[in-house]
């Protein structure tokens, strides 16, 4: 169980991002966070992730505190997929999923064969085998997204022979569609649904995508100026009423024959209804 | 082919290159010596003009040669990890301004204070580093956070700024001939005629090499930047603070010895990088041992090409330097 | 009436002659030198007393210590040059732009460049006669050119040692060294000492020896040439001499022949070039001065 119990956060001090945050992500489940830019999304991914502390609240893991845990003991558990990857070099796909094993590895240690089957593994179930030997720079946006979500998972690959492991892992994806068009959006959906059925690893997306945050997750939360507007079951808190008090958009949810949600925005709120 | 292997291999393949070059460079100079009379041990040694070219002269000469110039290479590989940029050098966070500094004042001051048999110069613009290193590493660590690489950045083009305007200004006041061996110094030399310069040095190399050793994987994971990397475990503060001092007091030591020599830094990873890829725990033994062995080529030629004058290594750097970009920006096209 | 109009006529004419004829040059009374062998060589011509500013580096003869100072190669001060109202400046040659302005403003210039011995005696006679007195240049200059023989001979017939020439170098290191190449006036004058340069064969006044050449080329004799102002202070002249034992297969190493002549007159091609060349070749061939 990953715990955020009322956390604050600011980058700078005197202005927080996060106002007495709480959010609770049982093993196994698929969590969304929404809200529009500058409510805290980022933020909260990165409480999570443990790359930040807060001010004031806490962060557990399975009751400890993730400040009391080494950064590398953190990595073999959780895993970040970011919104964007800038690569500096020119590594090759394979060298940037096996970048996901080093959490595994002593201080001097080399990768060996389990790392190997580890990332292969990893290419396999998100479709990036075949790109193993070509450079990540000339990969398409979704086939970049995929080889980073590889790389998430070859970090919380269960083979370590560094530790007895606790078996929950959580795989964070900050805007994991954003910048990918309509194809490849589709795939990374039911990429993280596979990956979630297979694998019991807990997912946390912080997304813009309403429609997959209510199609893909079993619990939301919803965030506006740093604070929380409401949390729980996606049936419960995915309301009309609970979005126009995020966005400010007066919305129509209705349920496609496919067992998708459909969320559409009709009008501003406060403005008059066109004729 | 694993990981191991490569690596291996690679540091044979370059190792080799290495030692070929220091084995061979002494053999050629700008006089023509016996060898065969240089390794007749039966002539003392103080009788012995052509043991003294080879072992005063050249030996020590080659051995400077091959240390700056690893150095050089290494460090110009971390700079380029650490601040993400493959068009880093190490020059580029104001170490060497620092050391020009030292190194000028201790010319035109005519300070003769010696410290364990090194003269004053070297000594001079290896505390300048240090100064530089130091002024650099407080003003990025002002930040609330950790060491910014943008901070970093700033910080040393500031550095670089104020320490030029200082040298500018110590130059005003210099004689015509100080200035004149201010200048040269600035196109590096390796004529350390003893190995004591490379004996004192040693230390300083070996502590940055080893920092470097553990640094290989650290600036792996921060070519994904730093988020990515602290969430694959990398305390990415401490990789950095060690990355930065470690990569500065190893230009701090080779500018000591050889003076500022460019090009190396940046010449060398790039080939590097193209031969063996972008993996780090290859390239920073590759790029050690190819800078050694770059570097001793190039005295090699500066002070054969024009026999009996000899040239300013960092003269032939910067010849080599400038068809080498030339060549890159074709490429790119 | 006949006397009258002779008179008047005479005068008449001695009038005409006076406006109508080309005036003659007056020798210039306010002298201003930025180069401080040349003000030695003004002082030397007997034109001293007309001298009203030198250069920052100028120190001798002493009287030169309480004139003004304006500068030097890099940094004429043209205001204050001007502000002085010389009528005769002697710049360096490189000095383009302060000929320039000083032409502008009507003012004679004297245009020096170094060269080797020869050209201190030309120099010598050009300046003489733009400060109108030839003949004191001619003395002088003979003068000089007699001395300089004179050690010629004495030292002539004798083996003359190789020599380096080390005019620059690193404190109490030997690297950064500067020795004297195949041309200029220091060449010359070890020349005339009764030395062989061990670079004469480089054909350039200043040569940055490595520490090879130096092994290689065997001097006999090294001698150190500095300006009295930068001489090694006393209690670290030990050590400095000490340096050159790294490289003791040199003859001149082996056989204690490094000397250190920091003489004014030996880096100066002045009028004291005479007393500098002798000292030289004292050095060299000390018999021959017993």
């Amino acid at each position: 169980m990953l715990q955020v119990a009322d956390a604050w956060f600011g980058y700078d001090e005197r202005q927080p991002v996060l106002k007495g945050v709480s959010l609770s992500v049982p093993s196994g489940a698929i969590v969304g966070i929404l809200g529009p830019n500058g409510s805290g999304k980022t933020t909260l991914l990165r409480l999570l992730a443990g790359t930040r502390q807060p001010h004031r609240g806490t962060v557990t893991l399975d009751g400890a505190p993730l400040a009391r845990s080494s950064r590398v003991e953190l990595a073999r558990r959780l895993a970040v997929v970011p919104q964007e990857t800038q690569l500096a070099f020119d590594y090759t796909v394979g060298e940037v999923a096996m970048m996901g094993r080093y959490p595994h590895l002593g201080p001097f240690e080399i990768e060996g064969p389990r790392d190997a089957a580890a990332v292969e593994q990893a290419l396999a179930s998100t479709g990036t085998a075949h790109l193993a030997d070509r450079l990540f720079a000339t990969l398409s946006g979704g086939e970049k997204q995929r080889v980073v979500i590889a790389a998430a998972l070859a970090q919380l690959s269960s083979d370590s022979r560094l530790k007895a492991e606790a078996t929950s892992r959580f795989l964070l994806l900050d805007e994991p569609t954003a910048s990918l068009d309509l194809a490849y959006q589709l795939e990374i959906a039911s990429l993280l649904k596979a990956l979630h059925d297979e694998r019991r690893a807990a997912i946390v997306i912080s997304t813009h995508d309403i429609s997959l945050a209510g199609t893909l997750c079993d619990t939301l939360l919803l965030m506006r100026d740093g604070g929380i507007v409401a949390s729980g079951p996606v049936d419960d808190v995915l309301t009309s009423q609970n979005l126009q008090r995020v966005y400010d958009v007066e919305t129509e949810i209705s349920r496609h024959p496919s067992g998708q949600r459909i969320v559409v925005p009709i009008r501003r709120a406060g403005d008059r209804p066109r004729a | 082919m694993t990981l191991e292997r490569r690596f291996w291999r690679t540091v044979a393949a370059f190792g080799a290159m290495a030692v070929a070059a220091v084995l061979l460079a002494p053999l050629a100079g700008p006089t023509s010596i016996s060898l065969r009379r240089a390794f007749d041990f039966s002539v003392p040694f103080a009788d012995n003009p052509d043991a003294q070219i080879f072992f005063i002269a050249r030996l020590p000469r080659t051995i400077a040669g091959a240390l700056v110039g690893g150095l050089f290479a290494a460090a110009g590989v971390v700079f380029q990890g650490l601040l993400r940029n493959p068009l880093a050098t190490p020059f580029t966070l104001g170490v060497s301004t620092g050391s020009a500094l030292g190194a000028i004042l201790a010319i035109t001051f005519n300070w003769s204070i010696a410290v364990a048999g090194i003269s004053a110069v070297p000594v001079a613009a290896f505390a300048g580093s240090l100064v530089a290193v130091g002024i650099v590493y407080a003003l990025a660590q002002a930040r609330h956070r950790g060491l910014s690489t943008t901070v970093l950045l700033l910080a040393g083009v500031t550095m670089n700024a104020f320490f030029s305007a200082i040298i500018l200004f110590v130059q005003y006041f210099a004689s015509f001939a100080d200035t004149y061996r201010t200048l040269r110094w600035l196109m590096g030399d390796l004529d350390v005629s003893s190995y004591q310069p490379i004996v004192a040095a040693l230390p300083a190399a070996v502590v940055a090499l080893a920092v470097f050793a553990w640094l290989a994987r650290p600036l792996n994971l921060l070519a994904l930047g730093p988020d990515s990397a602290e969430s694959r475990g990398l305390d990415v503060t401490r990789a950095q603070r060690a990355a930065f001092l470690s990569a500065s007091l190893a230009t701090g030591a080779a500018v000591s010895v050889g003076g500022p020599i460019g090009f190396i830094g940046i010449i060398v990873p790039h080939l590097v990088r193209l031969i063996v890829g972008p993996d780090h725990r290859l390239v920073l033994p590759a790029a050690t041992l190819f800078g050694a062995a770059f570097l001793v080529a190039c005295d090699l030629v500066a002070r054969t090409i024009l026999a009996p004058v000899e040239l300013p290594v960092g003269i032939i750097t910067a010849m080599i330097g400038g068809p080498f970009f030339l060549w890159l920006l074709i490429r790119k096209r | 009436m006949a006397a009258h109009s002779k008179a008047l006529t005479a005068l008449a004419a001695w009038l005409a002659a006076m406006l109508l004829a080309p005036q003659p040059a007056r020798a210039p009374q306010r002298i201003i030198s930025l180069v401080p062998n040349v003000t030695e060589i003004v002082y030397a011509l007997g034109a001293g007393s007309r001298v009203v500013a030198v250069s920052s580096y100028d120190t001798y003869p002493p009287e030169v210590t309480a004139l003004p100072k304006v500068g030097a190669l890099i940094d004429p001060n043209v205001e204050r040059i001007l502000s002085l109202k010389p009528d005769f400046v002697v710049v360096y040659g490189s000095q383009d732009d302060l000929k320039q302005q000083l032409t502008t403003a009507g003012i004679q210039v004297f245009s020096y460049r170094h060269a080797g011995l020869a050209g201190i005696t030309a120099t010598i006679r050009e300046l003489g006669g733009r400060l109108g007195d030839q003949a004191t240049a001619e003395s002088l200059a003979g003068r000089i050119e007699r001395g300089i023989d004179g050690i010629r001979t004495r030292v002539a017939g004798r083996p003359r040692p190789r020599t380096l020439v080390v005019f620059g170098r690193e404190r109490l290191s030997l690297r950064g060294m500067y020795v004297s190449g195949g041309i200029g006036f220091l060449n010359d004058m070890l020349g005339v000492a009764g030395g062989d340069n061990v670079f004469a064969d480089v054909k350039t006044e200043s040569v940055q020896a490595s520490t090879e050449q130096i092994i290689a080329r065997r001097p006999d004799v090294i001698i150190e040439a500095r300006a009295a102002n930068s001489a090694y202070p006393t209690g670290e002249r030990g050590a400095e001499l000490r340096v050159w034992n790294a490289l003791g297969s040199i003859p001149a190493v082996r056989n204690q022949r490094v000397l250190f002549l920091f003489d004014d007159r030996i880096v100066i091609p002045g009028p004291r070039v005479v007393e500098g060349t002798l000292e030289i070749a004292r050095a060299l061939h000390p018999d021959a001065f017993k």
